[in-house]
């Protein structure tokens, strides 16, 4: 049973404390472990400090978006390989990441998001920000695939041709 | 013990801690993150999110891609299809919306599979449909090219008995796919009672009048 007023400090990687509701942080398997680890008592408030391993900043992000999803349902629903291919990011969440500054600092805000979810263990910021990242590199071609992942060519021409030739079939 | 410097080198320490500040500032600056740095789980869902498409493209953009994408699950795709067009006698695949022709050699076969193999490690497809035969689609060429796939229908047209026991057999390598079989002959009463069963089964004859026998009924 989780009590929506009880609240928990997480300590990130850079030294500061963010204290939120119990609410938010029954959606990171991660933190919830390491409550139950602790085998305190439920009625403690605040509970005693949980490190993270992520930075204030994205902490910050992280805890931006659990507080919109706060009532999305647990335990979280396994996609199906259909639903996981569907590009239906609700507005808020392509809002949410939209926001973020200009186009280089987006991606690395995103990597530290998707990051900072996988450490977590919060799989609907994990899945919303898969679909984001396959959204932006659906229908480009390669070398703007390698622009927008910031990826080095490391293929001889000879290489490339083969693979291209390969890839005939289902590239075009 | 505390390691006070004296009063006249302040202006050295102010400097070494001004320096300190701008080799952090410049290694955070340097530590950017690459797609390649993201965990693997989140690698591998995205190159189950991404269409076949982009996934060839992906295998193009450098040598760590064109492996994981060799390495990865493709996904789920609405069908699949292999057989022989009856006029041209080619040996077509269908895969989300991509056709490949397959040439009627073993070495065309041989890297049909390779391709394959390139470009995904296990695919998801709801429905399945293949025409086996004697030379060319024969029963362990589409065991090989259809190996980790999860198939939701299997669905498979035969028009003599070898093609159908094929059929079977390439079938019972899912048991958890619903079936569906389409026979354009009549076969014998003892081969149709064999027939495992199929969720649909349509039989075509070739002669106006067919005679289903008695024993069936």
């Amino acid at each position: 049973r989780i009590y929506p007023l009880m609240r928990v400090t997480l300590t990130t990687s850079d030294g500061a404390s963010v204290t939120v509701s119990r609410q938010l942080t029954k959606h990171s398997g991660f933190i919830e472990k390491a409550i139950t680890d602790m085998a305190v008592d439920d009625n403690a408030v605040p509970l005693s400090a949980v490190a993270v391993d992520v930075d204030d900043a994205t902490l910050k992000l992280v805890i931006e978006w659990l507080t919109e999803h706060r009532d999305d349902a647990l335990p979280y629903p396994e996609k199906t390989d259909e639903e996981r291919r569907a590009d239906d990011i609700p507005a808020w969440d392509q809002a949410f990441v939209q926001k973020w500054d200009t186009k280089e600092d987006q991606q690395q805000t995103l990597y530290a998001v998707i990051t900072a979810a996988d450490k977590l263990d919060i799989k609907g910021l994990l899945d919303m920000t898969c679909k984001t990242l396959a959204n932006k590199i659906n229908g480009k071609t390669v070398e703007e695939m390698r622009e927008i992942l910031q990826l080095e060519c490391d293929f001889t021409e000879e290489e490339l041709a083969e693979i291209r030739k390969e890839n005939a079939w289902c590239e075009n | 013990r505390v390691y006070l410097p004296p009063f006249n080198s302040l202006p050295s320490v102010l400097a070494h801690l001004s320096l300190s500040f701008v080799s952090v500032t410049s290694s955070r600056w340097l530590s950017r993150m690459n797609i390649l740095d993201l965990p693997d789980v989140f690698l591998r869902e995205l190159l189950r999110t991404v269409g076949l498409k982009e996934r060839a493209r992906l295998r193009r953009t450098c040598r760590t891609f064109e492996k994981l994408v060799a390495e990865t699950h493709a996904g789920h795709f609405k069908q699949g299809q292999i057989y022989r067009d009856s006029e041209t006698g080619v040996v077509s695949l269908f895969l989300a919306h991509a056709k490949f022709t397959i040439a009627p050699t073993d070495e065309g076969k041989e890297k049909f599979i390779r391709t394959r193999c390139r470009l995904f490690s296990a695919i998801s497809i709801e429905s399945f449909y293949f025409e086996l035969d004697e030379d060319l689609i024969k029963l362990d060429f589409v065991r090989n090219f259809i190996t980790n796939f999860e198939i939701g229908i299997l669905q498979c047209a035969a028009r003599t008995d070898e093609q159908l026991e094929m059929s079977i057999q390439l079938m019972s390598d899912y048991p958890r796919s619903q079936w569906r079989m389409e026979l354009s002959y009549l076969p014998d009463a003892e081969r149709l009672l064999s027939i495992p069963p199929m969720a649909n089964m349509k039989i075509f004859g070739s002669q106006e009048n067919t005679q289903i026998p008695a024993e069936l009924f």
